[in-house]
């Protein structure tokens, strides 16, 4: 097991303590949300910036125990078209879990994990990360719409053929619209990596992935 | 002599320490009626009726300067008038039963010890007199589902009778009894009263009137009684809900300010995060998709503010505070239901008072 799993892993355990564990006689909501994002990705690798962009989609799926823990897992996929002369077309994959922790009425504690896979005609680059953040809910008076701005650092970050970003963040911030089972949400979301040069890459390398991020959900009462 | 000094210091030893202990000196104004009764009883037993009868006139004299208690006197009386009838003196007997009635109504004369002519002689009396009267209450507890409480009245003849228990607080009555009555009668009370509800913890007394049959006579007699109740500790009710446990109902012009804030703040949000915080060595940055963001948010701002400043009220919150009293009133409900099964087990506790004060 990688060192960046385990980490995650021991976090996810240790959220779900804090959770109260789930019991059997807790009562869960089920939510299934489609997302689809659209994305621009920036990369610099000492070539200049390639950059391309594109659309992903894919379901997520979230557990919620008494409005305290939830527990998403979500996967993505979709193609990044080159928009420039140094970028080339890649496909993207993306598989995550995640753990969310209600820490107070307006804040939640989160820990995950994302596999994500880079494939492009020269070379497969998967990612795994794991990403430790807080979300604040700005709850308007009107029920069921909420503002959410969501920030995390990423301390284990494992890529192909680099060393250990000095710089590893992701960002988000938007609306969520709630009506009954009913949910949507729109957000900008930011993701940016900073590698320093090291014994595999002889030069910096900078990376960001930022777009729009838009889901719909339902949810389902248990 | 060192003997005899001995023993006047255990004496004066054992006074002083008598007297320390308080111990009271015998009743000697009692026990001095009471030994003369005592020997009028004897003297009336072994038939000596001309040496009983003087006794039980010096007695009754009012130059009798000892105490005496009630009953003591009605003793008196009593075996002066049954002397008196024994030795033809029918009159005077009557009299003397009559004065023994007058204080004690429940007198009467035991049929295997007095005579016939006694007897009749008292019940002449009874006849010539008129008193009603009750037994005092004896303190005891019952349980009104399955118990009653019994009082003993009594009138001397024949006569119009109501029996009444009521609260010395004024309160209306429970008639227990109303019509002819002669002599004794028990009578039950099962611890209601007029109302149907059991009778609350305090003082209470019978009142007994009678109007005799015989005589242009009336009479009216009280006892006391305290009555406590005994049954399991109940629960406190919820209080009433306070205004600081309630939610508002109408939001304050501050919130629809709030909401502006919160939608521009997220705006501003987007904005920040694909600006400042993106990486700008990655070439031009793109404001359209943050812009879509921040549209929305700026846009829910201001219509959740337009909103909220001509709807004030908070729907969700009065279902809130509705539902919130809902559950308090069934809670109280509940509890009120628990506490009236345990009053339903009460046991009343009654002892007997001596008037209407404490």
């Amino acid at each position: 097991m990688r060192p960046a799993f385990a980490h995650a892993s021991g976090l996810l355990v240790l959220l779900a303590l804090a959770a109260g564990a789930p019991t059997a006689a807790g009562q869960w909501t089920v939510q299934g949300t489609g997302v689809l994002s659209v994305m621009r990705h920036r990369v610099d690798a000492g070539y200049g910036v390639e950059p391309s962009s594109g659309v992903l989609a894919g379901p997520e799926v979230a557990a919620t125990l008494r409005d305290r823990l939830t527990v998403r897992l979500w996967t993505r996929s979709g193609s990044f078209h080159a928009d420039g002369p140094g970028a080339i077309d890649r496909d993207v994959a993306e598989a995550g879990l995640q753990v969310d922790v209600a820490a107070l009425r307006w804040l939640t504690v989160q820990a995950g994990t994302t596999r994500r896979t880079y494939l492009t005609v020269l070379a497969r680059q998967p990612w795994t990360t794991v990403a430790l953040g807080a979300e604040a809910h700005l709850p308007f008076t009107e029920t069921g719409v909420t503002g959410i701005v969501r920030g995390a650092i990423l301390p284990g970050v494992s890529v192909n053929g680099l060393g250990h970003p000095d710089l590893a963040i992701a960002l988000a911030s938007g609306m969520e619209y709630r009506r009954g089972r009913a949910s949507a949400a729109v957000l900008y979301s930011l993701e940016r990596y900073r590698f320093a040069p090291s014994a595999t890459a002889t030069v910096e390398r900078r990376e960001q992935l930022a777009g729009l991020v838009v889901s719909v959900g339902w949810s389902l009462k248990r | 002599m060192r003997k005899l000094i001995v023993v006047l210091a255990l004496c004066v030893i054992s006074s002083l320490a008598l007297v320390a202990q308080g111990t009271p000196p015998p009743d000697s104004t009692s026990d001095s009626t009471a030994q003369l009764l005592q020997q009028a009883h004897a003297l009336y037993e072994r038939l000596d009726l001309e040496r009983a009868v003087p006794l039980l006139e010096r007695v009754l004299s009012p130059g009798w300067s000892f105490g005496m208690t009630k009953a003591q006197r009605v003793d008196a009386y009593t075996y002066l008038a049954a002397s008196l009838a024994l030795v033809g003196s029918t009159d005077s007997a009557a009299r003397y039963f009559r004065a023994a009635l007058e204080r004690d109504p429940f007198t009467d004369l035991d049929p295997r010890r007095f005579t016939p002519g006694q007897l009749a002689v008292f019940r002449t009396a009874r006849g010539q007199t008129f008193a009603v009267g009750a037994r005092q209450v004896s303190a005891l507890r019952f349980d009104p589902r399955t118990e009653q409480l019994s009082f003993t009245v009594v009138t001397t003849h024949g006569a119009t009778l109501r029996v009444e228990v009521r609260s010395v607080d004024a309160t209306p009555g429970q008639v227990l009894f109303q019509g002819e009555s002669d002599g004794l009668r028990e009578i039950a009370w099962n611890g209601l009263m007029a109302d149907g509800r059991l009778a609350p913890p305090g003082r209470y007394e019978v009142r007994v009137d009678g109007r005799s049959r015989l005589l242009s006579r009336s009479d009216s007699t009280r006892v006391y009684f305290d009555v406590r109740h005994e049954l399991p500790a109940l629960e406190d009710t919820l209080h009433e809900l306070l205004l600081s446990e309630l939610r508002p109902e109408r939001y304050p012009p501050s919130a629809a300010t709030g909401d502006l804030v919160k939608g521009l703040g997220i705006a501003a949000g987007a904005f920040v995060i694909s600006g400042a915080l993106a990486d700008g060595d990655l070439g031009s940055r793109s404001s359209a998709l943050p812009a879509t963001v921040a549209a929305t948010a700026a846009l829910s701002g201001v219509v959740a503010f337009v909103w909220r400043r001509h709807h004030a009220e908070a729907p969700e919150n009065v279902l809130a505070n509705a539902r919130r009293r809902q559950e308090r009133r069934l809670t109280n409900d509940a509890i009120q239901r628990r506490n009236n099964a345990r009053i339903a087990q009460t046991i009343l506790v009654i002892a007997p008072a001596s008037g209407v004060g404490p």
